[in-house]
This record gives C-alpha cells, structure tokens and sequence, in this order.
C-alpha cells in the first residue's frame, strides 16, 4: 500500500502514526531537556525524574494505543485500493471501540456491500439473459437512491432484451421458413417453367399436325370435287345415250311401219301382178309376154315381201337390245347419281374437316400465346423472387439475369407474336420500373441495412415499387394475349 | 452456545430498506456481518466471525434445504430461499435469502455473499407447510439420505408448475413484494 499511498503530494509530508511519534518523541525529549536543565540550575528533585519518566510512559501507551485505528485505517485504505483495482470482496473487521475510526469503517464497510449487491445482482441477471433466461431481474429493494434506480432500468433493459430476443427468434424462424420456402419455390417454379417449354413444344407439333390435317383435307376436297365433276360428265353421258338409244329404238319403230308399208304394197303388187297374169292369159298370145313381165313382177313382189320379213325379223332383234341397252344406262345412271351423292357427302365432310382443323389451329395458336404468356408470367415471378433471395443473402446459385424475363420482349420473339398489340406497347414502362427499382434494392443491399434503418426501408420500399411495376406487368401480358386474339376472332 | 438456545416462537423483524448481509469462507465460516445481521440475529462481532453460519440455523428449518444451497453453490450458481432463522434469544426471523459465490480477480471461489431481504408474508404462508412436511419426511428416513429424501420432495413443488426452483421461489417472493 506504501507504493500506492506515497503519492506525488505526499512524499514529503509524513503520516499521521509518523506525526504521532514525532509529537511524542518532541514531547519527551522537551520534558527531558526541561527535568535537566532544572536539575542543572536548581539541583535533584524527585518531581524532575518522575515527571519525564511518566511522559515517556504515557507517550509509550499512546504510540500502542494509536496503533490500531491506525492499523484500521491502513485496512481501510488496502480495502479501498483493492476496490480500486476491481475487488469489491473486502471489508472491515474487529473495529469495536474504535469511534469514529469504526465509524468510518462501518460506513464504508456498508456502503461496499451496496456496491456488491448492486454489481452482484447486475452480474448474475446479465448472466442469466446470456443463458437466455429473463426472469431473474434485479432485486433492488433494500438498496437506495440511485442504486434502485439504476436497477430497475436494467429491468426494463431486460424486458426490451426479452422482447427483443422473442423478436430476433420469430424473425430467424419466419426467415429460415422463408428461406426454405425461396429456394424451394424457385426449384417448383423452375420445374414449371420447364413444363411450360415443354407444353409450348407440345403445342406447337399439334398445331403442325393440325395444319397439316386442314391441308390434306383441302387437298382431298379439291380431288373429290374432280372426281364429282368426272361423275357429272359420264351422268351428261349416259343421258344423252340413253336418249340416243330411245331415239334409235323409235326410229327402228319407224323402219318396221315403213316396212309394214312395203309388206303391203308388195302384197297388192303380187296381187296386180295375178290380175295382169289372168288378164295377159285372157289375151292369149298377145298378152303373153305381158305375162311373163306380170310373173316376173309377181317374183319381184314375193321377194320383196320375204325380204321385208326379213328386215322386220332384224328390227326387232335391234329394238329388243336397245330396250336393253336403254334399261342398262338407266340403271347405270342411277348408280352414278348415287356415287355422286356419296362423294357429295365426302366432299362436306372433308370441308368440315377442313375447317374444324382451322379453329384447331386458331384455338392452338391461343393456346401457344397463352403458354408463352405464362412462361414470362413465370420468368417475371422468378426474376423477383432470385431478386429476393439476393438481398437475402440465401440464394446465390441463380443470377439475378437468369432468364431475364426482359429478353423476350428484345429478342423480337415478343415483337414478332404481339408487336401489333397496344399492350404490348404499354410493356415497356412497367417492365423498366420494375428493371430499376430491382437494381436499386440491390444496391442498397450492399450497403449496410443491418444498422441503417433508412436503408433498409430503402430496400423495403424499392421492392415494394417492383412488385406494384411486376403487377402492372403481368396484367398486360394478359391483356397482350386477350387483345391479340380478340383481334382474331 | 447454539444448542443451549431454546427458539421461543416470538418473531423479530427489520424493514424493507435493510439488508442482513454476511459473507463466509469457503467452509461456511463467518467472515463479515454488517451491523444490520448484528442487530437482529444479536450477536455482536466478535461473536459472530470465525463461526458457522449455522448459529442461526432455526430448528424449523429442514436439512434439504440446505443440501439444495450447498450444491448450487458447488456448480457457481446463486441460491435463493425462503429461510427461517433465529437470534440469540431464540427468536425466528424469515428472510428471503440470495447467496453467491464470491470469485476472485481470477474467478476461483473464494467465499461466499449472502443478502437477506424480509421475506413476504404471503411467501412464508406457502413454504411453511412444505418444510415442515420436509421435517417430516427427515425424520423419517436414515440420517444420511434424509435430506435428498425431503429435498425430492421440495422440488417437486416447481415441477408441477413447469418452473424450476429458482422461477418459482422468485414468483412466490417476487408476488409478496407486490402486494
């Protein structure tokens, strides 16, 4: 304690048990130097010898008796050097009798175990909220004043520390939910975007399928209507012969009335040829070549009646099959009206066929504007949750550009299906708001959100702005698709 | 001395703004008393240093309750109890007691510190029965598993609350305060 005690201030002036004995040794020494001076000047005297030998008794148990407040006063100073140095442990003991000394001593001694209690009580809580119990607080009663005081605002310390840990605690759970939840919906949503490739893929081989139908049908259409022409005409055909062989067949009727005509005149010619023969024989001699001409002519009749027979016998056989012919290029004609009716009903189907594959197409083409709107629908969705993920800090195995759901709408595949759509004009604000308000949070996020609380509103409220341009987006790419095909219809 | 003190049932008391505050060895000898301990245990200093704390040890009291203290003292933990002492005269106090362990600048145990504040009312009404049922079951089992015996008992009073011991000693002193 000397070290410590001998201070600057104090190395030349002595301590107070130094003093003491120092007064007393002066004391003495005064009494001493007064008994022998007086012996010297006016001889012995019992008194002179007395009188300085009681002094240095009474110095003697005065020094002893200084002693121990002294002692305790150099305790009290170790006490509170050792307090300086941090240890509040110590204190002051055996100080009965002491007066004001122990006093002192008592004060300080109960005024360190205020002091203990309080850094006690502030130690052991703090060491129960670093275990994460919060329901030791602070026992402030029995302490004054300040010392209360100060405790019960580590109470509410420790309340806000509670709050405040549930607060950290929900935030953790809700935010390794949501991490999970991220990184599980970018996989769902990326498995999506797939299906919505592969369904764009599908859609577009059904669609060739379908153009390829409605062009086969036209084709077959345009055939079978050859083929009802070709019909037409052997129908125009079979007509006309069927007229002709009615007209041959009236006309042989013709021919036998003709011959009927001849039969008849040859049978009167036979019989003026037997009057001529009668009368040339009543004529005798004179008449006898008329006669032979009358026999001749009588020949010529008969051969020209067998011979009409004849002819009529080869009419009738001629009539008999144009009849049949007749009846053939009916019935043939009829078949060939059937045939055609037939191939009439071929040919509305193959046009029914041609044109349900057209609506094929249209539905189909509606059906690939509405898949590739979805896709960017689905690429917007995951542009702004990998944007998400990013100023979160849990996902980096995707970049933000990843399927920029930007590109379509530059690569001219955007331009080449909707570019005469109004929506698809009306793209380009929303979809640059959103592009930049992205861009800012991931600046800001670079900064230091943790701490700043306008940063981190920062970020809040460029996300916020992004999801309000997202929405704008999404609703005109409906619109985009609706306008195309209303357009259509 | 202690055993010659027969308790007499009368009850002394200090306020709310004192504390009985005492500090001992690692054996559980006296080292320190403030003057708060002097005036109502009555004992004067020199009485008091250099002897074990329990002098004031009331009979009422059951051992596993000090079983309870010395062992979360053993794993550097502060105790807490409502525990009923008594004076010179015999007389009892309730205190509702905190102690802990005293480390050095090194932190080696070096004693132990312990604050008294009156123990509420309501508290005393609650832990009353449950030591005298403790006495009871001290008394009997064998010497030497006596106090774990009562002690199981102790702890399962915060157990069919879902509370540890300390949760639920502090809820009983910390409700008394209140009212």
């Amino acid at each position: 304690m000397s070290q410590a005690m001998r201070s600057q201030t104090s190395r030349h002036s002595p301590f107070l048990n130094q003093k003491f004995i120092i007064c007393c040794t002066v004391f003495v020494t005064l009494n001493l130097l007064l008994a022998g001076w007086q012996m010297l000047t006016l001889g012995f005297s019992w008194p002179q010898v007395l009188v300085p030998c009681i002094s240095i008794a009474f110095s003697l148990y005065a020094i002893a008796h200084s002693k121990r407040p002294i002692a305790t006063l150099n305790q009290m100073a170790r006490v509170i050097l050792s307090c300086r140095e941090g240890d509040l442990h110590q204190r002051i003991t055996h100080t009965a009798g002491l007066g004001e000394v122990g006093k002192v001593a008592w004060e300080l001694n109960e005024f360190l175990d205020l002091v203990e209690t309080y850094f006690k009580e502030i130690n052991t809580c703090f060491g129960m909220v670093a275990e994460r119990k919060f329901y030791r607080r602070a026992l402030s009663a029995g302490l004054p004043g300040e010392f209360a005081t100060s405790l019960s605002h580590i109470n509410q310390a420790i309340t806000a520390m509670e709050e405040n840990t549930r607060y950290v605690m929900r935030n953790r759970l809700s935010s390794s939910l949501h991490a999970l939840n991220t990184s599980n919906l970018l996989t769902n949503l990326r498995g999506n975007q797939n299906d919505l490739n592969v369904v764009a893929a599908e859609i577009e081989s059904v669609a060739a399928i379908a153009e390829r139908n409605r062009d086969n049908a036209h084709d077959s259409r345009q055939e079978v209507d050859q083929l009802n022409d070709s019909l037409a005409h052997i129908n125009e055909r079979m007509q006309s012969m069927a007229e002709s062989a009615d007209a041959l067949g009236n006309a042989s009727g013709s021919i036998g009335q003709a011959l009927r005509i001849i039969a008849e005149i040859a049978e009167q010619t036979n019989l003026l040829a037997l009057n001529a023969a009668i009368e040339a024989a009543r004529a005798g001699d004179i008449g006898r070549g008329f006669a032979v001409v009358a026999d001749e002519v009588r020949a010529l009749a008969h051969r020209t009646k067998q011979a009409t027979g004849e002819i009529s016998g080869i009419i009738g056989g001629f009539r008999e099959r144009v009849g049949v012919m007749v009846e053939q290029t009916l019935s043939t004609g009829q078949q060939s009206a059937k045939v055609s009716a037939q191939v009439d009903a071929f040919r509305s189907r193959f046009s029914e066929f041609a044109s349900s594959s057209q609506s094929t197409i249209e539905q189909l083409s509606r059906a690939k504007d509405l898949s590739f709107a979805s896709r960017v629908k689905m690429d917007h969705i995951m542009y702004m949750q990998n944007a998400y993920a990013r100023v979160e800090g849990t996902d980096s195995q995707y970049g933000i550009d990843e399927g920029s759901p930007q590109d379509w709408y530059h690569n001219g595949t955007g331009q080449a299906l909707f570019g005469q759509t109004r929506a698809y004009r009306d793209l380009e604000r929303p979809q640059s708001d959103m592009h930049q308000a992205v861009a800012k949070a991931m600046d800001l996020s670079a900064q230091d959100w943790e701490s700043d609380e306008q940063v981190h509103d920062g970020i809040v409220n460029a996300f916020n702005s992004a999801e309000g341009a997202s929405r704008e987006v999404i609703r005109q790419i409906g619109n985009m698709v609706d306008e195309k095909h209303r357009a259509q219809a | 001395m202690k055993n010659s003190i027969k308790p007499t049932g009368k009850e002394v008391r200090f306020n709310d703004r004192e504390m009985i505050i005492s500090k001992s060895d690692l054996s559980g000898r006296v080292t320190y008393a403030n003057r708060c301990f002097m005036r109502v245990a009555n004992y004067s200093e020199t009485q008091v240093l250099g002897q074990q704390h329990s002098l004031i040890r009331h009979p009422d009291m059951p051992r596993g309750v000090f079983r309870l203290l010395w062992d979360t003292l053993q794993q550097n933990r502060e105790f807490f109890g409502l525990v009923k002492n008594m004076n010179s005269d015999g007389d009892f106090y309730w205190v509702f007691a905190n102690i802990t362990p005293d480390c050095d600048l090194q932190g080696n145990i070096i004693g132990y510190y312990s604050v008294r504040r009156p123990a509420p009312a309501s508290a005393v009404r609650v832990i009353e029965p449950v030591y005298r049922r403790m006495l009871e079951i001290e008394r009997n089992e064998p010497k030497n598993e006596a106090p774990l015996a009562s002690l199981a008992y102790l702890m399962e009073l915060p157990a069919q609350e879902g509370l540890s011991y300390d949760q639920f000693i502090l809820n009983l002193y910390q409700q008394g305060e209140r009212q």
